[in-house]
């Protein structure tokens, strides 16, 4: 095990550690659930190996049981050169720069590429859209030329809040290839269809291969189980002003 | 972390008794109209059972089919759930007659007209 101290308060604890990580996908639970629902079917369906979790004292005092094992909440895991950081809380507002600083530390160690958020952009008439879009904002000039490369549309004028924002803020200081990719989404309801939207831009991307049919067919029972996460992110994307994604900024760069 | 993280994660958006689950839902108030959606996964609109009373807005919708969850803490619990009940409290008074309500990919959303209040003048003594 190797125990990597970053940030006072955020730890990465690596339990099977790996020498190479060339992209690092992120979700955490936020708007629709889009990233976190989009992450944990690509970690089943592509098997992936747990390596690891962050670990904070000021997280609440919270495991998760699967298949009666508890394990912490907030977890890494790989496949060849991907890592994916995925979590089951909603991550509170104060802690999230150390998060963002700690993953970031980590895997500029581990020689990334290009860091992945994942998440949802939420619109009022999410009904009416049938495949969700899906927008990227970008680090650099070559991030977006390849982003266009993989046919997806750049978000143009915006807020962003959370985690992504934060992550993004850390790339563009550090000049590490970021893009954040947002799928219109439901605000305040899982929305599985969204993040069926983000894997398919991802797939382009980076060539994951991830088959979403099984993803579509049980949207009923992941918007069931997920309610009560749903619940409890919304209230945390208050305190982040979530809210805020819909409005244009005031001024212009 | 806030206690309303534990709030929330204590209050249980499930009702054993009854065997149904609780909806996530949400209510806008707009100047003429109250809006309340509900989401609704495993319904289909014949199985929507919607009634205006005194607390608010009551739903009931039984899943296509029962759902099981199992659960830790201090009581394992394992145990199926047949339906969604709730009841969203309105924010405003509202005319039972003029509610429409529509079904689209598993979301319910009812819009009720505000009832107008009349000016009722206060006689000072």
């Amino acid at each position: 095990m190797r125990y990597t101290k970053l940030s006072k308060i955020v730890n990465i604890i690596e339990t099977n550690p790996i020498k190479k990580c060339k992209y690092c996908l992120v979700g955490t639970p936020d708007v629709g659930l889009v990233g976190t629902i989009a992450l944990g079917y690509i970690i089943n369906h592509q098997k992936m190996m747990e390596i690891g979790y962050i670990e904070s004292e000021t997280f609440p005092p919270v495991m998760v049981v699967h298949n009666g094992e508890p394990k912490t909440p907030v977890r890494l895991f790989n496949k060849n050169d991907t890592v994916v950081l995925v979590s089951e809380i909603p991550i509170d507002s104060n802690l999230i720069p150390h998060v963002a600083q700690s993953l970031i530390e980590w895997v500029q160690s581990k020689g990334v590429e290009l860091i992945i958020s994942l998440s949802g952009i939420a619109v009022q008439n999410r009904l009416e859209i049938e495949v969700p879009s899906v927008f990227g904002i970008c680090s650099s000039a070559s991030v977006q030329e390849r982003i266009k490369n993989a046919g997806i549309n750049l978000f143009e004028e915006g807020f962003i809040a959370g985690l992504h924002a934060i992550v993004m803020r850390e790339c563009l200081k550090k000049k590490i290839p970021n893009v954040i990719l947002l799928a219109q989404s439901h605000l305040q309801y899982p929305d599985p269809g969204a993040a069926a939207s983000l894997i398919s831009s991802l797939d382009k991307l980076i060539d994951l291969k991830v088959d979403i049919k099984k993803l579509l067919e049980q949207e009923d029972e992941i918007r069931l189980r997920m309610r009560e996460l749903m619940q409890r992110t919304h209230q945390q994307m208050q305190q982040t002003q979530k809210g805020r994604e819909q409005e244009i900024p005031p001024m212009y760069a | 972390m806030s206690l309303d993280f534990f709030d929330e994660l204590s209050r249980e958006m499930w009702n054993l008794q009854r065997r149904s689950l609780e909806p996530l839902t949400s209510t806008s108030e707009l100047e003429e109209k109250v809006i309340i959606e509900v989401d609704l996964p495993l319904v289909s609109k014949k199985n929507i059972k919607l009634r205006l009373i005194n607390e608010g807005l009551e739903i009931e919708a039984s899943l296509s089919r029962c759902v099981k969850f199992e659960r830790w803490g201090t009581i394992q619990r394992s145990c199926e759930f047949r339906s969604f009940y709730k009841i969203v409290p309105l924010p405003h008074q509202v005319v039972p007659e003029n509610a429409k309500a529509t079904f689209k990919r598993g979301i319910l959303r009812v819009e009720l007209k505000k009832m107008k209040r009349d000016k009722y003048e206060i006689h000072i003594e």
